[in-house]
């Protein structure tokens, strides 16, 4: 067995066999609101010990690292483990870069990041906005070489992926909840005029878990309750 | 030698050990149990026909083919009385006295078996030493039966499989079965297909017949092994119950109407000094057995609480819980089971669920002859519930008011209690007698509470959506997410005293099932846990329905009256 990304969610680590094993390619899922990206971001930031990549497309790297010094997680450019691409940056490239498809330059990027910084772990925030970039003729096979060419990186892979609110498949195409090996979905749910949220590891392959919604608990980091 | 023949041998070697773990992993989890015998013995039989063909193989000369050649035929003749063996039994074809006339069966296979040796080694072999089972001569008439006997026994055992299917409620059972029916219709299918009819028609295909039954038995391991269920044994108490209670008939069901538990358990006792029994209960099974002396009777919790405990999810209502309830009524005989906290099971699935598994289990209880105590308040249910019970069972039973189900102790530790009472003036004496750590959850201000009642230090947690205060608060909507992980840190980490008084804030929240569920989920922690759950209450604060499903929660119940 290859190492173990731990996630940092207290009891949820428990709860897969000590973490997210390496090499794996996880849809992290749920409506607006349910902490997707400060979920991504916090088990980049917690995994102080290696370095990772965090690409975020929606939102500017400005207003990213804003929103997680409000949850405590303060980032230091200088001494943070995270490489924090944006948009802004990857457009500069792409204006470089001409014929260049963006998955190419994306690959390019975090190839040359890997090299760099030896990066273990990569983040793409959100999958949905990723495909308006991608221009795909072909959903199902081009997604099906896009999770190829993310394994052959051969890190341990975040996808961030936006969910309607009463929407039941994981993943635009449908086609995204096999190819991933894990998915872990947030749920939100209105309980008078407050909202509660919950969280579920649908699947993780090679790993014995409950397939239970777990209350979740954003405090100080987060937690979910084990009975 | 052919290359093909080295090529499969490999594989093969694989398959063996495949299967010989599958059995063993079978025989391990439940060793005493028939089924798990004859499925671990379907295992090795395969395996051996394999191996034998393996090294058939690669014997060397003729003498040392003679002896594979044994012991192939050993596997292979008795794989189909094995298989239909276990297959009858699984699915219970016959009644449960009748099950060991199945052993006939083997008879042929025993009878067959010098017959076939004699065929093949007079035929087969001399020409074709080293060709494994291509060698195996397809033109005696030995031979042609065993072809028969395999193919009927196989058919017979899918035809078996394919009507207890349909006949067969229980979903855990059903997948199994399907699981098992797959698996022979592939084998039933392509095995005589590759083995016995293509060679009889002459036909030279280099498949080994030896990977259809590995399909098969593949199929029959993830079947019984899949669900993680646990054996129970069928034993009858030695010690005889210390209270003579009411006798009931065996093999009849019946509904206790009390207001607690407390006299059907006595009657369960009685009964299990004669019979096997079982109890399902959402109750913290080690209490129970101390207070009704039940020493070895398996003893089942409804609960999502880690222990190490027997336990089922309530929510599992139709899949572990009916199966454990059912195959241990059809294991044995005269059974007696008792399924304690009927409310909680109904509030959790929903009572029309409810009433469908317990319709499922009268029914496998009236051909098995089990015997079914069931506790019932009837002031937690509706009176149109309560009919629908009524014409299930065959009996109900009405002990009116009992006493509450545990009586009370000095030692308050890894007990519940409720006192309905206006303020929270007896609480308040056990929070200053006890010696333990305490934990105060409130929904009135902290400070307050503990000047009016001089209550002694403790921590304690204000029931709020008030933000700014100095107290430590928890908001009331927060059920199952700060509050219970408040009190379960506090309970995991010392044995101590949770006090709550406010569960009327916590119920206008949150609606009586949630506040159900909390309190089965914090009082089974602090069973574990050895804590102790403390709640008061007003009685005039609630529907006296309300009243009676949350008092069903505590050990124990004090309704102290002021007027």
């Amino acid at each position: 067995m290859g190492e173990i990304i731990r996630t940092h969610v207290e009891g949820l680590d428990n709860q897969i066999e000590g973490g997210i094993p390496e090499g794996h390619i996880i849809l992290l899922c749920g409506p607006t609101g349910s902490m997707k990206t400060t979920l991504a971001y916090s088990i980049l930031h917690n995994a102080k010990d290696m370095n990772s990549i965090y690409i975020s497309i929606e939102q500017s790297r400005m207003s990213l690292t804003k929103q997680m010094n409000t949850f405590g997680m303060t980032y230091d450019p200088i001494r943070t483990n995270i490489s924090l691409v944006d948009t802004g940056i990857l457009r500069k490239k792409l204006g470089f870069l001409g014929e260049k498809t963006l998955t190419d330059i994306v690959k390019m990027f975090v190839n040359r990041l890997i090299e760099e910084t030896d990066a273990k772990l990569l983040v793409i925030d959100s999958l949905e906005s990723f495909y308006t970039l991608m221009n795909m003729k072909n959903p199902r096979n081009d997604l099906f070489h896009f999770f190829a060419e993310l394994k052959e990186l051969g890190l341990t892979t975040i996808l961030v992926s936006e969910m309607m609110e009463e929407q039941e498949e994981f993943g635009m195409h449908g086609c995204e909840d096999f190819l991933s090996d894990g998915i872990i979905h947030l749920a939100n749910e209105k309980v008078g005029r407050s909202v509660v949220r919950y969280l579920r590891v649908v699947k993780m392959r090679a790993v014995d878990h409950s397939s239970d919604y777990f209350p979740l608990i954003v405090d100080d980091g987060f937690k979910i309750v084990v009975k | 030698m052919n290359l093909d023949d080295v090529q499969w041998a490999y594989p093969l070697m694989g398959v063996i050990i495949v299967e010989v773990i599958l059995g063993i992993l079978i025989l391990v989890k439940n060793p005493k149990h028939r089924t798990n015998q004859l499925g671990a013995a379907v295992q090795f039989t395969v395996a051996l026909w394999i191996l034998g063909d393996v090294g058939l193989k690669y014997a060397a000369d003729y003498s040392t083919a003679q002896a594979w050649s044994t012991f192939l035929w050993i596997g292979a003749v008795f794989i189909p009385s094995t298989v239909l063996h276990f297959v009858a039994l699984f699915i219970r074809a016959l009644p449960q006295n009748k099950m060991k006339y199945l052993w006939a069966i083997h008879l042929v296979s025993v009878l067959l078996y010098p017959l076939i040796i004699l065929e093949q080694l007079d035929l087969g072999l001399a020409d074709a030493p080293y060709e494994g089972i291509w060698a195996t001569n397809s033109e005696g008439l030995v031979y042609s039966l065993f072809a028969v006997y395999l193919i009927s026994c196989v058919y017979i055992g899918l035809f078996i499989l394919w009507r207890g299917f349909v006949k067969i409620k229980n979903k855990i059972e059903r997948s199994q079965v399907l699981y098992l029916a797959i698996g022979m219709t592939v084998a039933g299918i392509f095995g005589p297909l590759f083995s016995v009819i293509l060679p009889i028609l002459e036909y030279d295909i280099n498949v080994s017949g030896g990977i259809f039954p590995f399909i098969m038995v593949a199929f029959f391991g993830y079947a019984m092994l899949k669900y993680k269920l646990f054996d129970i044994e069928h034993i009858i108490e030695e010690a005889k119950p210390v209270t003579e209670s009411l006798r009931l008939k065996p093999g009849m069901s019946y509904i206790i109407k009390e207001s607690g538990s407390n006299n059907s358990y006595e009657i369960f006792r009685g009964m299990v000094s004669q019979t096997p029994g079982l109890c399902i209960t959402s109750f913290y099974p080690q209490k129970l057995r101390n207070e009704y002396n039940l020493e070895k009777t398996p003893i089942v919790w409804i609960t999502e609480t880690s222990t190490d405990e027997k336990k089922l999810s309530p929510h599992r209502l139709e899949f572990e819980i009916l199966y454990t309830i059912e195959t241990f009524m059809k294991d044995g005989e005269n059974t007696t089971v008792m399924i304690d906290d009927l409310k909680y099971l109904s509030m959790v699935n929903g009572f029309d669920k409810t009433l469908e598994f317990l319709k499922s289990i009268n029914d496998v209880a009236a051909m098995n002859n089990a015997a079914i105590i069931i506790p019932v308040n009837p002031s937690r249910f509706e009176e149109r519930e309560i009919f629908q019970l009524k014409s299930i069972f065959d009996e109900m039973i009405d002990l009116g008011r009992g006493e509450s189900k545990i009586p009370a102790r000095d030692d308050i530790s890894s007990y519940s209690f409720i006192f309905e009472e206006e303020s929270p003036v007896q609480a308040s004496e056990i929070l200053r007698s006890s010696q333990s750590k305490k934990l105060c959850i409130t929904s009135q201000y902290p400070s307050k509470l503990k000047t009016r009642f001089d209550l002694p230090k403790m921590d304690m947690y204000w029931l709020t959506t008030t933000r700014q205060s100095e107290e430590r608060t928890l908001q009331p909507n927060r059920l199952e997410f700060e509050i219970t992980q408040t009190i379960a840190e506090f309970l995991r980490k010392e044995k101590g005293l949770v006090f709550i008084y406010g569960l009327e804030t916590l119920l206008m929240e949150s609606g009586l099932p949630k506040v159900n569920d909390f309190l089965k989920t914090i009082i089974d922690i602090a069973s574990v846990s050895e804590g102790s759950i403390m709640a008061s209450i007003d009685p005039g604060s609630l529907k006296e329905r309300e009243m009676a499903v949350l008092e069903s929660r505590f050990d124990i119940v004090r309704r102290i009256d002021t007027s």
